[in-house]
């Protein structure tokens, strides 16, 4: 197998041991390295500063989740390598999608010792490697009493290279089913994660603050939405520590009240349903009167939760898990990572004094994703018009005038706009008529003949993703264009198939934009991806060209991985010091945040009275 | 073309990949492809084929060749299905179903008058007679006379309406029905009350009907008859009506 790695002049296969505290970078404790032409071996020990001792003319580097590397090498000052071969990516393509035996093997596990074992190779337990990389954050460099210096040094140096070796053992197992074109692509990206997750976001220090008096805050926003809303939903309860209560039987109240009642599903219980993803978000579309309501019971749960996702230098830094959904998108768990949280939250995201953040979205992605793959004219056109999809779809379904134009003090247009929006971005994602009309609130032959005239107004489009659903059943799996692949089987539901190309086609793109921005030396400033955006964070003085190079990067990324049928939008933003940034859908919430933050320093302000 | 993911599997059968490709100057790398309709329809190849359109490269558009930008252009394969412009590949002779908005085909080269037919009464297909065919006088009683109109549904499905002549209020009102389908997208719904047809216009504007994809109507027919056409008294269908044993045995 080595002879296909010949045209590289050396092939190091690393791995990397460090500390890694909650929410700061990593602390780098050992490093060891086997390159696999020489058998030439390094190993170094991290308690003096060591010069990077690898030339990377021509090199490939082969690791088992390699941002974990590059994180070391960042906090190490050292250069990242070139060509990347991550088998840890690779391996999670290998098994996205797959169920065996009734398990699915994401779930069963995705580390070194998962794939080693999906080889049939042994390796060090689950249990054994828990306890050296406690072990090694525990201690880091310095040996624990009782232990000699080097004893340390060995178990710590021994454990690192048992994960050389594994992953040596791993690779002429995978090498048969890897695209190496494809996989130096992935690879890249794990230097792109090693920033996100090295840099982090900068957040207001009014976040410990919010958390200090979280539970009053809480109380703060439940009665504030009650005294503006009248929910009748909120409750405080308790009499040495107060706390906010949501009441069933309030929101019982408040849906019947609303006549809701029809059409909002119930729980076996005979209560409404509170599920936020299924029932409330989507109904919410339709009954938006109830929006500050499901914003501000996610907000108070929000804060209920005391995540450790800050540094000491106030970064959130939170692990990005890059192709962590089928589609390949990065999945951070919500609970640590600020851009998951409520909208609100998203305000506290704040450059510090002479920095500024720079942040870069695609306007409509995967509607723009889906013109191009598809080559459907209309969705085309309207995209490259920058025309309102919603209204032109509308428009298309013959329920306004061809010349009309959005105009927001149009409440009946709007109306209309709304009820098309909801219904584009349900029918994208495979939804049935049935649905349709309860979420539009529309009757069932209506919800039809708006799914009707979309198939009719876009037929190329669908036509294009029927033949891919098809062909993806026929193969047993689906791809992009750059190999990131699916297994489908027979359970595979269909929405998922539906939505497949637009999702993973946005994930190429926001990958190889972030790629393009390693490259053009902006790594050091790559604070996060989110969605279809990138946050990245400069100095001041060179907001404008970061945001400028940015946008090129987005630019450059879709042209390669679309057919250059559309170009897609990019909106850019810059935020500087003082200033932080802005979440319109979270501003309601964020000003009652603020005014509790006020009266609190006003009444901290008033001297107590010590008579 | 579009690679499929043949050979796409773990070993033991678990994992979904591309097929494989060597590197470093073993195999050729295939090239970086643009653009999802790449290859021939999977559809009939009775029908026509798929037309090629010439979309620009990506590559084109691609300001300067950083190693990120050569990497992804390696990286670069189609693996999505080969589509290309479909066409319906049989042509089921029915009456339009009374939940779908119909047209008929405007040209006079896609009807056929005067066709002689048998239908099916336990199964309600219809059988193309030969008129050379000396029929018993039983069954001669049974045919009728035909007219074929091609036509198409909302939904962009082609199919050939069937018309069978007769003296009944059924027959003038699909008459009816038909000439104003020529021009107007409307369902027909029986209203077996007063034995006729309510014609029923859309509320949402339909799309004028795209018949380009068409075949000739004599392949349409061909396609839409295919095992139903009756030309000798061997027929099957001529043989259970005439009493036979459906296994063919006139012992």
């Amino acid at each position: 197998m080595t002879s296909n790695f010949s045209n590289y002049a050396s092939v190091w296969i690393i791995d990397t041991e460090f500390q890694q505290p909650d929410g700061e970078p990593n602390i780098p404790v050992c490093l060891c390295a086997e390159e696999l032409h020489s058998g030439r071996r390094l190993e170094f020990f991290f308690d003096q500063p060591n010069e990077n001792p690898f030339d990377y003319e021509n090199s490939l580097f082969v690791c088992y989740n390699a941002a974990a590397e590059w994180k070391t090498f960042i906090a190490l000052g050292w250069e990242l390598p070139p060509n990347v071969l991550d088998l840890y990516f690779e391996h999670l393509r290998g098994i996205n999608g797959v169920w065996r035996g009734g398990q699915y093997l994401r779930s069963v596990g995705t580390g070194l010792v998962d794939a080693l074992a999906h080889f049939g190779e042994d390796s060090l337990s689950h249990e054994e490697k828990q306890d050296e990389r406690d072990y090694i954050i525990q201690n880091g460099v310095i040996p624990p009493s009782g232990i000699s210096a080097d004893a340390h040094h060995h178990r710590i140096i021994d454990y690192c290279w048992s994960d050389v070796l594994g992953t040596k053992k791993l690779l002429p197992h995978m090498f048969a089913y890897i695209d190496l074109d494809q996989a130096l692509l992935r690879g890249d990206y794990s230097k792109a994660v090693a920033w996100f997750e090295h840099n982090g976001l900068p957040v207001s220090p009014l976040y410990h603050e919010i958390q200090q008096h979280r539970n009053e805050l809480q109380t703060h926003i439940a009665r504030e939405v009650e005294a503006k809303y009248g929910y009748g939903v909120f409750a405080i309860e308790g009499k040495k520590h107060r706390k906010v209560v949501f009441k069933q039987q309030g929101f019982d109240a408040l849906i019947e009240r609303s006549g809701y009642g029809e059409f909002w599903p119930t729980t076996p219980s005979g209560h409404y349903s509170t599920t936020d993803e299924k029932v409330f978000e989507p109904l919410c579309k339709r009954c938006p009167e109830l929006e500050p309501l499901r914003q501000a019971r996610k907000s108070i749960k929000a804060l209920s939760l005391t995540g450790t996702i800050l540094g000491c230098d106030n970064r959130n830094r939170a692990s990005i898990f890059p192709f962590g959904t089928v589609s390949g998108r990065n999945n951070p768990k919500a609970r640590q990572f600020i851009l998951s949280r409520p909208h609100w939250v998203r305000n506290l995201i704040a450059p510090v004094k002479g920095r500024a953040i720079v942040h870069a979205d695609i306007i409509a992605a995967e509607a723009g994703i889906a013109a191009d793959l598809s080559g459907d004219p209309e969705l085309i056109r309207i995209y490259q018009s920058g025309a309102d999809q919603y209204l032109e779809f509308a428009k298309s379904a013959g329920v306004v005038a061809r010349d009309a134009v959005r105009d927001k003090r149009n409440p009946e247009l709007e109306a209309i706009r709304d009820l098309y929006k909801v219904a584009l971005l349900a029918i994208q994602y495979g939804v049935g008529a049935g649905t349709l009309s309860q979420n539009l609130g529309v009757p069932l032959w209506q919800a039809e003949r708006i799914i009707a005239s979309h198939k009719r107004t876009y037929p190329t489009y669908w036509e294009w993703v029927e033949a891919q659903i098809e062909w993806a059943r026929e193969q047993g799996c689906i791809s992009t264009n750059f190999g990131w692949t699916m297994e489908v089987g027979p359970d595979t539901p269909h929405n998922t198939l539906l939505n497949f190309p637009q999702q993973a086609g946005c994930a190429e793109i926001l990958r190889l934009a972030s790629v393009l921005a390693v490259e053009r030396e902006l790594g050091s400033t790559l604070c996060a991806p989110h969605h279809d955006a990138l946050y990245l964070e400069c100095d001041g003085r060179d907001a404008g060209r970061v945001a400028i190079e940015l946008e090129d990067c987005f630019r450059e990324a879709s042209n390669v991985v679309l057919n250059g049928r559309v170009q897609l939008r990019v909106e850019t933003g810059i935020v500087r010091y003082p200033d932080h940034y802005h979440d319109e859908d979270g501003q309601e919430i964020w000003e009652m945040v603020l005014d509790f933050l006020k009266q609190k320093e006003v009444e901290e302000q008033i001297p107590e009275n010590v008579n | 073309m579009s690679e499929p993911h043949q050979n796409a599997r773990y070993e033991n059968g678990s994992m979904p990949v591309p097929k494989p490709n060597g590197f470093g100057g073993v195999d050729p790398q295939p090239q970086p492809e643009t653009g999802a309709e790449n290859s021939a329809p999977t559809t009939s190849t009775k029908i026509k084929t798929a037309e090629q359109t010439d979309e620009p490269s990506s590559s084109g558009k691609i300001k300067s060749a950083s190693t990120a930008m050569v990497k992804a252009l390696n990286a670069k394969k189609s693996y999505s299905a080969p589509v290309g412009k479909r066409v319906q590949a049989t042509y089921p002779l029915q009456k339009p179903p009374k939940n779908k908005f119909v047209r008929v085909h405007p040209s006079s080269e896609y009807r056929l008058n005067g066709v002689l037919t048998l239908t099916d009464l336990d199964t309600s297909e219809i059988y193309y007679v030969s008129p050379d065919l000396k029929l018993p006088a039983f069954i001669e009683s049974q045919t009728r006379v035909t007219d074929l109109f091609a036509a198409q549904m909302s939904d962009g499905s082609m199919f050939i309406w069937p018309l069978h002549r007769s003296e009944t209020s059924w027959y003038r009102a699909a008459k009816a029905a038909i000439r104003i389908a020529v021009s107007k997208w409307v369902a027909v719904v029986a209203r077996r009350a007063a034995n006729t047809y309510d014609l029923v216009e859309p509320e949402d504007s339909i799309p004028e009907p795209d018949w380009s994809s068409l075949p000739p109507f004599a392949e349409m027919l061909e396609s839409a008859f295919e095992d139903h056409m009756v030309t000798s008294l061997d027929h099957a269908f001529l043989r259970k009506l005439r009493g036979f044993r459906e296994d063919g045995d006139d012992e």
